[in-house]
């Protein structure tokens, strides 16, 4: 059984006068352990997508069903961890106390609650820094720091919202490498939002690539396994990681200019 | 390269001196502007460039601040309307910053509720002023409310204005981690807004002074503002000065302390 299930989801705004179609009949399913990295033009409902996986907004019709649950309002929210654009660490709050919303939310921070939580700040390479404030970091250590929020509470499904795409080109390849590392060690799922084709090269299993007004699937690639195997540093020069480019790069051209 | 240290270290000592410096010269022109004014003041009454009927002097100003020192009734008067503001204060902001978070709830009472917030924050509340003495009885709960009523609407609306300023993705963050509402406003809006609400409280220092000065106008015995109208009405210009003195006084205090509990409550 997959893990995720996505079924028939479509989603409309409505204004006064219109309505827009954001979303037009996705399925897709995500098994565990799997990458799968949702690529398109900006305004193509990205976005949308996530927030109707994580239970944020309910779609206009069909459903998502996560580990056999399709009622998705009540309090399954913990199952997801979500990472943005941007860390948004609480900027009045210590690293530690980030680190410690999830189970202080959720009722079960304790001592050995405290524990973990250094542990995997250690585990994101931030010893030491439990008692400064996001403001004395730097936007990867930021990000290291939003992600060890993330994993502390356990979550059966990643959701990553273009996460590394306000990071400086050196810290972002760094970062993609680590995540990359830790969800294979964690065998964690995980969905990712981009709209840059070697990212999402480089880190998934499978490439869903979506059309813009309404989003539709236009194509899934699945990437061949001598790519998903490397760490996407190495996957970068690896020689069919060119070839794979050139492919999406011509569909993703042939959508913007349709 | 020892040297190189040296230097350093020397460049650094004639910075933190330049600072001083310029502390010193700021601290020694406000000093000099207080007893320029204050002298000026002094000989104009002196020589009768001004009325010193009208205009008192700050001898004059002085001796009756010992006399009411020594008969005590400066006490009275102080302590009357300290209470009186700082309760008023208290009441105008809690009471501000509660209906803000009502409003910040439910989006359905804030759009009802909006046309009438216009309208109370348009409109004079000391005007109120003849009502509410009659609703609440001519003692210092009046007052109270007066110097209460000034600053609870303009409070409202600025601070349930911050409530929506935040940006969403926090709000996104913790409801992925599974955060009702009522978490969401205890973690993230309601400290988000901490700067949002120091500033008013500064704001309310002053606006409920000028309440409960107005309420003392209207209907008291005791207090600061009861000596500005009766010092007005037995035609004793020293008392009106006097007492404005002390209000001046105590209000920059209270600003002070404001100022102090920012510092605390907002890291730097």
């Amino acid at each position: 059984m997959p893990l995720l299930t996505v079924n028939q989801v479509s989603h409309h705004y409505y204004s006064k006068t219109d309505y827009t179609k954001a979303l037009e009949n996705i399925s897709f399913t995500l098994d565990q352990g799997e990458f799968i990295s949702i690529l398109g033009p900006s305004g193509c409902g990205k976005t949308t997508l996530l927030s109707i996986v994580a239970g944020l907004i309910s779609p206009t019709r069909g459903e998502t069903i996560l580990d056999g649950d399709s009622d998705r309002k009540a309090g399954n929210k913990a199952h997801m961890g979500y990472m943005l654009q941007q860390d948004y660490l609480f900027p009045w709050k210590t690293i530690k106390e980030n680190v410690l919303l999830g189970p202080k939310i959720n009722k079960k921070h304790d001592a050995s609650m405290d524990q973990r939580a250094k542990k995997m700040l250690e585990e994101v390479g931030l010893q030491d820094i439990g008692d400064s404030y996001p403001d004395e970091l730097s936007g990867g250590m930021r990000q290291r720091a939003a992600l060890a929020r993330t994993l502390i509470t356990e979550p059966k499904l990643l959701l990553l919202d273009e996460p590394f795409s306000a990071l400086d080109f050196q810290t972002k390849l760094r970062l993609e490498d680590f995540v990359s590392q830790l969800l294979k060690q964690y065998n964690k799922a995980a969905l990712l939002v981009t709209h840059d084709i070697s990212e999402a090269i480089v880190m998934s299993d499978r490439i869903l690539l979506l059309k813009p007004r309404p989003g539709e699937i236009q194509e899934i690639f699945k990437m061949p396994g001598e790519l998903r195997n490397l760490p996407p540093f190495q996957a970068r020069q690896h020689p069919s990681f060119q070839e794979i480019f050139d492919e999406v790069w011509k569909e993703m051209s042939a959508l913007e200019t349709s | 390269m020892k040297q190189v240290e040296a230097t350093n270290m020397e460049l650094h000592q004639a910075y933190v001196k330049k600072l001083k410096t310029e502390q010193r010269w700021i601290r020694f022109w406000q000093a000099a502007i207080f007893v320029f004014f204050f002298s000026l003041w002094e000989a104009a009454s002196q020589f009768q460039w001004i009325d010193p009927l009208l205009f008192s002097s700050p001898s004059k100003i002085y001796n009756l601040f010992i006399a009411k020192i020594s008969d005590g009734s400066l006490w009275v008067h102080l302590n009357v309307t300290l209470f009186e503001t700082i309760a008023g204060f208290i009441i105008g902001t809690i009471a501000g910053i509660l209906l803000a978070a009502v409003l910040w709830w439910s989006n359905r009472f804030s759009k009802i509720i909006d046309p009438y917030l216009v309208i109370l924050n348009a409109m004079p509340k000391v005007a109120l002023g003849p009502i509410i003495i009659v609703a609440l009885g001519p003692g210092y709960i009046s007052i109270i409310a007066m110097g209460a009523i000034i600053s609870i609407i303009i409070t409202t609306l600025v601070v349930y204005n911050a409530f929506q300023e935040i940006d969403s993705n926090y709000i996104k963050v913790l409801q992925s981690l599974g955060a009702s509402k009522r978490v969401c406003f205890k973690e993230a809006i309601f400290p988000a807004s901490f700067p949002t609400m120091i500033s008013s409280l500064k704001v309310n220092v002053g606006l409920s002074w000028v309440g409960v000065i107005v309420g003392e106008f209207l209907v008291s015995k005791q207090g600061l503002g009861y000596l500005i109208i009766y010092g007005f009405q037995v035609f004793d210009f020293t008392l009106v000065l006097f007492a404005l003195l002390i209000i001046a006084f105590f209000a920059a205090i209270m600003y002070q302390l404001v100022e102090k509990l920012e510092k605390k409550l907002i890291r730097q």
